[in-house]
């Protein structure tokens, strides 16, 4: 076993105990990246010798009474996240060239807590997708199955700690960003309440949706990151004056009597793949024995989450994209000019061409599709039609949620209905890929938490099967389908807004109970 | 509802985004495709209800407007450092773009 395998808490003891300096952690993680990028590429960039500098600078601090459990702990940072100095892509050719003049708030927290940075990790381009295989870098490959997406978007991020090249990571949800890569990749990952995290400095996809959140190795680990990096910032008008709890309390409980979990019937559906379900109710069964009471319940608007997210997200993206201009950041046009006849030019139109190839050139499909989507719904006379009808079953469907919490303390879902699909399986259809993100995407609208823990595994032999029935596989499964890879399973926590302790309660007893998430892919 | 040709070269003229023939055409069937989606909305009553914007009730947040001197602890960026970002040339700490009028 490596050093790059510890989880954050098991790698902070080592250090302090001395059994290994953050220096010999750092090279560890460096030599996992050096070996399995070729294969994975979960980075986008990679800052060795900066990662060892910092490393080297943070020995002495490591074991002073003080010091944070993240001190000196290798990490990892979606390409999303502005690094003063070091290069922030959003995977996007429009970006592909800018370094940052400062750091994001939480870049600057994670700092002063000791972070040792490994680098930039691999999205969808501007977070729009759900695959990691938007990004301008190129598609990252799940650890467990090579032939599969790793999820997304921060699939770079789940494939870079499900494959020990970093100790922990940052992400982004907006739709399920951190969830379904960490379901795909067996991994514990939080989507925090709106606001809880401040998004100063990390590159905007859709304002009122965008969280940021940590990918880990179990929830501990997650309690450790979240009491660094949670709080209001000045800087973020978005982030309430909440007070910050220490996440690490309630962790310890050995059992969960009195807790009132939730089913909602609505996340149970037709066609979604059988191993999934069972493991989800497996899962419950084991929460049960810890003392927690299941109940179904019901959140009606289910069915309209996806379609509301696909018009206020686009919406927003739209507004957010319209900075990226060619003007206050480069590159700029880079393909020869078409030729138009000179004499037929009016005064501005050269700035109007500018526009129109920086943005044209600079953007993927993805994206375009998103700011196309946006501008038409918010366009004059469609405005009343679909942006405000699409604010309006916002309300509703976050009133589920307020509903179904005055009965129950977490509400449990699968966290995809499917494990991780195939590399180019779902890239024609756009309409296929957003289904994907059925069971995420309502947890932003309401802005409410959820924790993603791995539940267990399904053999690739029975996903292909599940994936023909629905109809949205090949009819016959081919040979590489076949093939006997287990792929890990996640399970979503939802609660309500500002209550993430109670989510890591259940996550944490769920651990102590389970090895899950102790489970590593063979690479 | 299938969008026209004219309706999606006039929101890629809107958006700004220059696109060629074959993504023009490749988005009319996309686009309506997503648009027939979300008509999905259509069928839920919604008279009377307020729509939501944000979600943690926020209003009116205000902070002090302050000038950070460069390098002092509240300042976040150099104004220079941030014109760098830009690709354009620089005149007079300006960016100099092309003719407007």
């Amino acid at each position: 076993m490596s050093l790059a395998s510890l989880t954050i808490h098991e790698a902070a003891e080592g250090l302090r105990a001395k059994k290994f300096s953050a220096v010999e952690l750092t090279a560890y993680c460096l030599e996992r990246i050096k070996k399995l990028e070729p294969k994975l590429k979960s980075y986008t960039l990679v800052t060795g010798e900066l990662a060892l500098q910092q490393a080297r600078e943070l020995e002495s601090r490591i074991r002073s009474q003080e010091s944070s459990p993240l001190c000196g702990i290798p990490m990892a940072l979606k390409d999303v996240f502005c690094t003063s100095g070091v290069r922030t892509t959003a995977c996007s050719n429009i970006l592909k060239n800018f370094v940052p003049p400062y750091d994001a708030t939480t870049v600057k927290k994670l700092k002063s807590a000791g972070m040792v940075l490994l680098g930039k990790t691999n999205t969808d381009e501007f977070t729009c997708g759900g695959s990691t295989e938007t990004s301008c870098f190129g598609v990252t490959r799940n650890p467990w199955d090579l032939e599969r997406v790793a999820g997304g978007s921060s699939g770079g991020s789940a494939a870079a700690v499900a494959a020990d090249e970093c100790i922990y990571a940052l992400g982004t949800d907006t739709g399920g960003s951190i969830r379904q890569p960490s379901a795909f990749c067996g991994l514990t990952g939080l989507k925090v309440t709106y606001g809880r995290v401040s998004r100063f400095g990390v590159i905007s996809m859709a304002s009122s949706l965008d969280t940021v959140g940590p990918i880990a190795k179990d929830v501990q680990d997650i309690a450790l990151i979240m009491n660094e990096i949670a709080g209001a910032d000045a800087y973020d008008s978005t982030t309430p004056q909440v007070a910050v709890p220490n996440y690490l309390e309630g962790l310890d409980a050995k059992d969960l009597k009195g807790m009132k979990i939730g089913l909602p019937k609505e996340y149970f559906i037709p066609g979604m793949d059988p191993e999934v379900e069972k493991a989800v109710r497996t899962a419950l069964e084991e929460l049960k024995k810890l003392g927690a009471e299941v109940k179904e319940i019901s959140l009606p608007h289910t069915k309209y989450g996806l379609a509301v997210y696909y018009i206020i997200c686009p919406s927003e993206v739209s507004a957010n994209m319209a900075r990226y201009d060619g003007i206050r950041y480069g590159p700029g046009p880079l393909k020869e000019s078409r030729s138009k006849k000179q004499e037929s030019r009016k005064a501005g139109d050269e700035l109007m061409e500018y526009y129109l190839r920086s943005r044209g050139e600079g953007f993927g499909d993805e994206v375009k599709r998103r700011i196309m989507i946006g501008t038409y719904v918010l366009s004059a006379g469609y405005y009343d039609a679909y942006y405000l009808k699409a604010q309006k079953v916002r309300t509703l469907v976050k009133q589920d949620f307020e509903k179904a919490f005055e009965d129950v303390d977490v509400i449990i879902t699968p966290t995809t209905p499917t494990p991780a699909f195939k590399v180019g399986q779902n890239t024609a259809d756009p309409v296929k890929m957003y289904l994907e993100d059925v069971f995420t995407v309502s947890i932003n609208i309401a802005g409410v938490p959820a924790l993603a823990v791995p539940c267990g595994f399904s053999s690739g032999e029975r996903t292909a099967r599940a994936r023909s029935e629905r109809g949205s596989g090949s009819a016959s499964p081919s040979d590489a389908e076949l093939t006997k890879k287990v792929l890990p399973i996640g399970m979503q926590i939802i609660g309500p807004q500002f209550g993430e302790p109670t989510l890591l309660k259940v996550g944490s007893a769920f651990q102590k109970a389970t090895d899950w998430h102790k489970k590593k892919p063979k690479l | 509802m299938k969008l026209t040709k004219q309706q999606v070269e006039h929101v890629a003229m809107l958006a700004r985004l220059g696109l060629s023939e074959a993504e023009i055409e490749k988005f009319q069937t996309q686009l309506s495709g997503i648009l027939d989606y979300v008509e999905l909305l259509n069928e839920v009553k919604t008279d009377g209800i307020q729509p939501t914007a944000q979600v943690t009730g926020l209003t009116n947040v205000m902070r002090a407007d302050e000038v950070a001197s460069p390098g002092s602890a509240k300042s976040l960026a150099d104004a220079d450092a941030l014109l760098d970002c830009s690709p354009l040339l620089k005149v007079e700490r300006q960016i100099k773009v092309k003719s407007v009028f």
